[in-house]
């Protein structure tokens, strides 16, 4: 669920591995396979940086929202913000 | 994480070799998570991506990361590598040119980067899986929580269980944590779906299905020339009973003809007492559905269940197992007796009885004798012949009191007061509900046998009320100052689980209040009992209508009263109206 609102938080962009533990607060263990799931699921596409432009580090692997990811994600928010399991999060919306 | 570096005096405490570790990830974390991502297999995307992900983090964010990734790894790295090796084994054994077997690739994407899965449409789990003992008790007693994590310990995920079962992850690990699978099409599902032979979970089969629909189209084309006469067929049953309850009777005698001997299939391998533990699952399961749906709903379940009992009577087993078998097969027939009685196939449900009865005779169980006794008289109750079913009553009630269980007497004793009160006879009637009250008095109940505990003091509020309701409507109306109480009290207590008998009760009930007098309250009661009896596919209910019927088409000048007669009529002959 953290997982789902980190990454709507920006539905069009790139996001990172790393970067998603830090907005969703959720343990890499727990975010990868949730992010493969998405991406078996095709709500997540995903991609490799472009090597000329990373500067000598290795290139980084990024997700970005599907279509389909954008309606599903966003239809889980929905139903999650009546739902008194996720009142601690920022869902946004009428609350 | 923060502990392990702020947490410093406490350091110098662990071992040397800890501390080496520490600093090899403090100060060369991408090399640790070199060495870390390796756990992962080959191909995996993940051994990039989480290295490419280190060099963009500051110094201590990396340490983070370099634990968290130890963690992942270990768990889920390893897990599939050990996953993968194993699909490689089946692979291996599935190049053999001797087996045939198709495969299904899931989509690449199923887990990123993760080399396409093959997953077997047959033999998914190996066959001898489910050979191992364990394993055997847990099919046998349907407990899927068991079967799943003995599986797990075999190295299948929840992942690949899930995709078997055709049910969602979360349902599986909810399994996997205890959640009980009760619905009999789940079990189904699952066993097909997982491979395991229906058989060793108590499901039918599907050839036994297949032979069950010939046996039925058998028992439907049956002219009524061909058919021995009625009271030929009931002559012979009652002699059959007879010699069962008193006689030296055993398995494989003459039975007559209404005990249809099915093929007995070879059956390769010796039963021991799993086996007769599933028997007994099965009974145990199927009974709980019957109590709750009505017969309609489970006797073809039961009687596919039987075809595959029956196989394995044929097999070599000890002495011990084999009469625990017999006692649990007579069981087994005595519930597809009943639920084809429930049905409306009396031949069938005679058939199945007079096999209970040899069964039960064989496995030297009396009391169980005795329980078939009493349903053999029920269907002759419902045959509208209480002189047929008085004698089988008896004679099961010597059965019951030579098993020495005063509850089997009791349900008997009840039973013959029915019987009687069917004939007028108030007396004898009223003689045996006094036995009844008395016996079940006595009776030991936390000793009794499972198939009688059922009768409990609801049901002897039940009968007392069913028995006045027929004196009410064939000797004196009334007796309906006894059968209204009687039935209120059976009523209410009745729980969920055992709609039928309250679908019942509500009828009797309704009748009551016709013959009372009290028309307008009696056609309000018949109105539940009408809407309970729709979700029924069951004789007994369809008895208790049939009479509330009469006594309301008694009173159609009555609109509440003629209402009620034509949702009556409504519901059992949809077309006459």
């Amino acid at each position: 669920m953290e997982v789902a609102v980190a990454i709507m938080g920006d539905p069009s962009g790139k996001h990172w591995g790393y970067a998603l533990m830090q907005e969703s607060g959720v343990r890499s263990g727990v975010l990868y396979p949730i992010l493969a799931r998405m991406l078996a699921d095709g709500w997540l596409s995903d991609g490799w940086e472009d090597p000329a432009a990373t500067g000598g580090r290795p290139p980084r692997r990024y997700y970005e929202l599907t279509e389909k990811g954008r309606i599903e994600l966003g239809a889980l928010l929905v139903s999650a913000r009546s739902d008194a399991r996720f009142r601690g999060l920022n869902l946004g919306g009428a609350q | 994480m923060t502990d392990f570096l702020v947490g410093g005096s406490a350091w110098w405490m662990l071992p040397a070799t800890l501390l080496a570790v520490a600093v090899i990830f403090g100060l060369f974390p991408g090399v640790a998570l070199r060495l870390i991502v390796l756990l992962y297999p080959k191909d995996d995307l993940r051994r990039r991506e989480l290295v490419a992900e280190l060099y963009t983090l500051d110094r201590l964010q990396r340490i983070e990361w370099v634990f968290q990734q130890l963690e992942t790894a270990l768990f889920e790295g390893l897990s599939r590598r050990l996953a993968q090796r194993r699909e490689r084994r089946h692979l291996e054994q599935a190049e053999d040119p001797g087996l045939q077997e198709t495969y299904e690739t899931l989509p690449s994407r199923i887990d990123d980067g993760q080399r396409p899965m093959p997953i077997r449409r047959s033999e998914r789990v190996t066959p001898e899986a489910w050979e191992d003992q364990e394993m055997r008790n847990a099919l046998a007693a349907r407990e899927v929580s068991t079967i799943y994590k003995l599986l797990r310990r075999k190295g299948v995920s929840q992942r690949q269980i899930a995709a078997m079962t055709g049910q969602s992850q979360s349902e599986v690990s909810e399994i996997l944590k205890g959640r009980q699978v009760m619905a009999y099409d789940v079990l189904v599902r699952i066993a097909d779906g997982l491979g395991v032979p229906r058989g060793y979970m108590g499901l039918a089969y599907d050839e036994v299905t297949a032979q069950r629909v010939a046996e039925r189209v058998a028992e439907r084309s049956e002219t009524p020339e061909a058919e021995e006469p009625e009271n030929v067929k009931r002559r012979k049953f009652l002699a059959h009973a007879a010699a069962v309850a008193v006689g030296a009777h055993v398995l494989g005698a003459d039975s007559g003809s209404w005990v249809s001997n099915p093929v007995l299939r070879p059956v390769p391998y010796r039963i021991g007492m799993t086996d007769v533990r599933q028997v007994e699952a099965a009974t145990r399961a199927l009974r709980s559905l019957d109590y709750q749906y009505g017969g309609g709903f489970c006797r073809d379940a039961v009687v596919a269940q039987l075809s595959w009992g029956e196989q394995i009577v044929s097999a070599w087993g000890t002495e011990v197992v084999k009469q625990r078998l017999h006692v649990a097969l007579a069981d087994l027939q005595n519930l597809a007796g009943w639920t084809s009685f429930d049905v409306g196939l009396i031949d069938s449900a005679r058939k199945h009885l007079g096999r209970a009865l040899d069964f039960a005779k064989a496995g030297e169980s009396d009391e169980l004798v005795a329980n078939i006794l009493y349903r053999m008289g029920r269907v002759y109750l419902h045959k509208e012949s209480p002189d047929l079913a008085l004698k089988l009553f008896q004679l099961g009630e010597i059965a019951a009191q030579q098993s020495g269980s005063e509850l089997a007497v009791a349900v008997i004793c009840a039973n013959q007061a029915w019987a009687y009160a069917m004939m007028g006879h108030e007396d004898q009637t009223m003689k045996l509900i006094g036995r009844t009250r008395d016996e079940f008095a006595r009776a030991n109940h936390g000793e009794a046998a499972d198939w009688v505990k059922f009768f409990n003091e609801d049901d002897v509020y039940s009968m007392i009320g069913t028995v006045h309701t027929v004196l009410a409507q064939k000797v004196d109306s009334r007796h309906t100052k006894y059968a209204i109480p009687a039935l209120t009290r059976a009523i209410d207590s009745y729980g969920d689980e055992v709609t039928r008998s309250r679908a019942v009760n509500l009828s009797s009930l309704a009748t009551n209040h016709l013959l009372d007098g009290n028309v307008n309250h009696g056609a309000k009661i018949g109105h539940q009992a009408v809407d309970l009896a729709r979700h029924f596919n069951s004789c007994r209910v369809q008895d208790a209508m049939m009479v509330l019927k009469i006594e309301a088409g008694k009173r159609r000048t009555n609109s509440d009263a003629r209402d009620l007669a034509d949702a009556i009529s409504q519901l059992y002959e949809p077309d006459a109206s």
